[in-house]
């Protein structure tokens, strides 16, 4: 869980992994709306990608697939990167071969 | 979609009566109320209208009104001037945790000057607490603001007690009246203050005007200067349309203040009824009895304001939110921290604020969606515990 109830922005990542590949990624978001967009949207990305494609993906990436972010809102976007990396890394060290 | 406004505490619309008095001035009577021809003359009489009328509505003397740009500017005069006027005899201010942001980023700035501010802490509800305020007082406390009503939860504040106490020690007494101006019946003399301010826009006027009630011999500092305007206290050419219309909207609310108050605290009551019996997990802000008549403040667990807000929005549902996202500047409410509620819940608050022109469907319609609403964000919420039930109740929880 990235983030904290006290800062108002919380994000949780969860994704399915099959033979290396994301085949499935959900998120919960307790936050506002731009939260909620970059969760989103971010799990939307990494569908269909390797587990080291998805890592490539940065908050500017979901930025520009939304079309832009107001500047006060584009801390929601660092927490969804950071979310992604977090669900990765977890997978990770699960999965040490 | 229907459009439904529960904004009123941070704007309404101007009446139609006031509109139409405003009218003459903006094009027939045009005349600037200091020139000396008679298009000059011919403002100067509705101008003294307005102030006669505002004053014997709040039971002061027209010579007592100063019309300023708004609430803002009549709360940075009312501190700065008796900062100011009053620096020699003390340099010790008191105001609420609770005041509105005109107030305490203004009282902030004066630190810089070299004065000392107190905030008043406040209970659950947000009321002052008379005797932690008391035991602020100091021989060199020149200054005490305490809102008559707080914009935020609605509560009433404790005037009367917190008025004797500063008549006691010679200390200025101010009270910020922008939300209750509307809604509550305002007497300088009862609680009596030195000095009082409100707003145009928040009953039924039109932006940009309000007062600034300074007790006769109250000596107190300019902070607009530059223009020989209110007797010389506050300069810049006289807004006669808005003064107009300011005092035609007071007059007005004042006059169906009762009938108002009533129709408006059924729609809130009913609107708090169904929210909580309908929707589990959820806290009414303010204090329950003690309140405007149009507020109501909720913070929905597990679920942030924002995006309440603009979930309700997409409904056509017009509100706003202490949370943190939606202040632009990224702090929580500082009036619900002041009241000691945890930062989770400051930041999933909403505040609900109704209107003579809203009716009991709108209510009914705002509550349904409400609740498919908040079961759709605690859906998303990674906060909202697992073994909960999340659905939408149909009657009573």
């Amino acid at each position: 869980m990235i983030g904290s109830e006290a800062c108002g922005d919380i994000m949780q990542v969860f994704i399915k992994v099959d033979n290396g590949v994301i085949t499935d990624a959900k998120f919960k978001t307790f936050g506002c709306a731009a939260a909620i967009a970059t969760s989103s949207t971010a799990t939307e990305m990494i569908k269909g990608k390797t587990v080291d494609e998805a890592l490539e993906v940065t908050n500017k990436k979901v930025i520009e697939v939304l079309g832009g972010l107001p500047p006060q809102k584009i801390h929601c976007s660092v927490l969804a990167e950071q979310a992604i990396k977090a669900a990765i890394e977890d997978y990770k060290s699960r999965h040490k071969s | 979609m229907e459009h439904i406004y529960f904004d009123h505490a941070a704007t309404t619309p101007v009446d139609e009566r006031v509109l139409q008095k405003m009218l003459p001035y903006f094009t027939d009577n045009f005349g600037n109320p200091n020139s000396q021809h008679w298009f000059g003359r011919r403002s100067v009489t509705a101008v003294d209208e307005a102030r006669d009328t505002v004053a014997s509505l709040i039971g002061a003397k027209p010579s007592e009104i100063y019309f300023t740009s708004g609430g803002t500017e009549s709360d940075n005069w009312a501190i700065r001037g008796a900062a100011h006027a009053r620096a020699e005899k003390g340099k010790h201010l008191i105001i609420s945790a609770v005041e509105h942001p005109a107030m305490i980023t203004t009282a902030k700035e004066l630190e810089k000057e070299g004065f000392e501010i107190s905030l008043a802490p406040v209970d659950e509800y947000g009321a002052v607490d008379v005797e932690k305020l008391k035991s602020l007082l100091r021989p060199d406390t020149i200054f005490v603001g305490i809102m008559t009503a707080n914009n935020e939860v609605g509560t009433i504040q404790p005037l009367a007690e917190i008025s004797g106490l500063c008549r006691e020690r010679g200390i200025l007494f101010f009270t910020d009246a922008v939300q209750a101006a509307g809604a509550l019946k305002i007497d300088v003399n009862d609680p009596a203050v030195d000095l009082l301010s409100f707003s145009g826009h928040k009953f039924y006027g039109p932006k940009g005007v309000g007062v600034l009630y300074i007790r006769s011999g109250l000596k107190l500092g300019k902070i607009i200067t530059g223009g020989h305007q209110e007797r010389t206290m506050r300069g810049g050419t006289t807004n006669v349309p808005a003064i107009v219309g300011l005092a035609e909207a007071l007059r007005l609310a004042q006059e169906e203040r009762e009938q108002n108050a009533a129709y408006v605290s059924s729609l809130r009551d009913r609107f708090i009824s169904r929210v909580l019996h309908e929707i589990p997990y959820v806290k009414l802000n303010g204090h329950p009895q003690n309140r405007l008549p149009a507020n109501a403040n909720f913070s929905f667990r597990y679920i942030e304001g924002e995006s309440l807000l603009f979930s309700l929005d997409l409904a056509g549902i017009a509100v706003s939110s202490g949370s943190a996202c939606s202040s632009g500047s990224l702090e929580p409410s500082h009036v619900l921290l002041a009241m000691g509620l945890p930062e989770g819940l400051a930041h999933g608050s909403i505040r609900f604020s109704f209107g003579k022109d809203n009716t009991p469907a709108q209510i009914d319609y705002a509550v349904d969606k409400l609740k498919e609403i908040v079961v759709k964000l605690r859906a998303l919420s990674p906060l909202f515990p697992k073994d909960l039930k999340n659905e939408v109740f149909e009657k009573e929880i």
